[in-house]
Formats: C-alpha cells, sequence, structure tokens
C-alpha cells in the first residue's frame, strides 16, 4: 500500500509502547520467535528496539518515535496497534478499530481510495 | 397458548432483558474487570493470611512473582496487590480509552521525531496538501 500510494498520501509508522515487553506481558507467540524485548524506559532505549523492529521486519515506512511520556499513543488509543487516515483537511477521516483484531488494512486503503478521490 | 407456556415466555423474556441489559451497563465501566483480575490473584492466598508466598503462588502469577513483589521479600502483601491494582486500572485506562482522536475532528497534533533522529515531523505540516496515514505499533 504504501509503494501504491506512496506518492500521494504521507505514511508513517508511529512506534509507540511495547504491548507484550518480557517484563511486563509476554505472550507465548513472541517467545517461540526468540524476540523478547523490555520495555524502554528512555526514549533511547525506545529508539533502539524501533530500530531494531524496524531492520528485522524490513521496515521501509519511515517511522516516527513516541515520546517516553506515550504522548501520541494515548492521545490516539494506538495501544497495541491501531491505523489513522487523516484527510487533507487536517480532520480524522478514518479511526481503525484497536488491534490486533481491529487491525484491518484493507479499511485503510478504501479511506485512502475515498480521500484521494475527493 | 397455554397459561403455562404463556409463563414460561415470559420468564425467558424477563432472563434474556436482564442479561442483555446488564451487559450493556457493564459496558462503559470496562475497569470492573480490573476486580475479577484480582480476585484471580487473591485466590492464590491459600491460607487466607492476606499475603501469598512464593509457595502459594503458581502458574501465571508464579512467573512473574518477582515483578509483583514490589520490595522483593519474597511475599505479595496488600499493599503491593492495592499497588497493582492501580497499575492495572491506570493501564487499561490508557488502552481502553477512546483518546481524543475521533473521526470528524481535527486530529490531535504531534511533533516526533524520526527513526534515525534526523527529521521532526509534524503531522500539521501535511494539512491542506496530503493525507497522512499513521500507523501505530510496536515490535511485540
Amino acid at each position: 500500500m504504501y509503494r501504491k500510494y506512496g506518492g500521494d498520501v504521507e505514511f508513517y509508522i508511529v512506534y509507540i509502547r511495547e504491548a507484550h515487553s518480557t517484563d511486563e506481558r509476554q505472550v507465548r507467540a513472541n517467545a517461540r520467535q526468540e524476540i523478547s524485548v523490555m520495555q524502554p524506559t528512555t526514549f533511547g532505549e525506545r529508539v533502539n528496539v524501533a530500530q531494531h523492529m524496524c531492520h528485522k521486519l524490513e521496515i521501509s515506512i519511515p517511522t516516527l518515535i513516541d515520546g517516553i511520556d506515550n504522548a501520541v499513543g494515548t492521545a490516539y488509543s494506538s495501544s497495541p496497534d491501531r491505523l489513522y487516515l487523516i484527510g487533507r483537511s487536517g480532520k480524522i477521516v478514518y479511526k481503525g478499530d484497536r488491534g490486533p483484531s481491529g487491525f484491518r488494512p484493507a479499511e485503510l486503503e478504501t479511506a485512502i481510495k475515498e480521500e484521494l478521490a475527493n | 397458548m397455554s397459561v403455562i407456556t404463556k409463563a414460561w415466555y415470559l420468564s425467558i423474556l424477563t432472563m434474556a432483558f436482564l442479561v442483555f441489559s446488564r451487559g450493556a451497563e457493564a459496558q462503559p465501566n470496562r475497569l470492573a474487570g480490573r476486580g475479577t483480575l484480582l480476585k484471580r490473584i487473591q485466590a492464590h492466598d491459600k491460607n487466607r493470611d492476606g499475603k501469598i508466598t512464593r509457595v502459594e503462588a503458581s502458574g501465571p502469577l508464579a512467573q512473574r512473582f518477582a515483578h509483583m513483589d514490589a520490595n522483593g521479600d519474597g511475599v505479595i502483601d496488600q499493599g503491593e496487590l492495592r499497588q497493582l491494582a492501580n497499575r492495572i486500572g491506570r493501564r487499561r485506562a490508557g488502552r481502553d480509552g477512546e483518546g481524543v482522536a475521533t473521526e470528524g475532528k481535527t486530529a490531535p497534533d504531534f511533533k516526533l521525531k524520526s527513526l534515525d533522529g534526523k527529521r521532526t515531523v509534524r503531522l500539521s505540516s501535511f494539512s491542506g496538501t496530503k493525507p497522512v496515514a499513521l500507523i501505530f505499533g510496536s515490535y511485540t
């Protein structure tokens, strides 16, 4: 989707607090894949985890890092993951449900098509 | 319809009403769930002395014992349980609250640093020029 609409839409990953860090809510699926991350307590630690994530998952979408106060993540009620589309107007035109079950890229794509058609 | 079937039918309706209306009532206060979790934790207190020792803890609680035993004395006491309840409450409030971001409203503005630290992106800088897709998430 990033490759398809990247010219017309700004895409950003906003890296927020870890949903399942080993010291908080470790889940078996992560342990199986040997993913173990402690909850970052400083901005620097958070940047390190995000860099590791982008490298491992081969992420090419520009990534922004939420502050250690989680201000943006909280304002967008984004944990553990969530999609948004902000229209040209600066208004929110699509607010996906909270992930993992509510994380639906197809809905975002529909919203993008509608926004670009306007 | 006989009187008995009628009464039976009515009682089913009443039960259904009770179940559904209670469900609706429970919705706004999701924090209520923390009570259940606390009760589950307290169930580990086998000798009911208000404390959970390492021996009493089993399953996920045993795994996370050190995390909950804040002062590291090998016992989860009432104070630590209270702290835990507050932590869960705060976390759920942050997670379950819908934030201030709402469809149709102006997106809450932010200024965040890029991964390489070289760039600062302000959301409102795209207003009037391009739509912005935001993908929130973490590694785990």
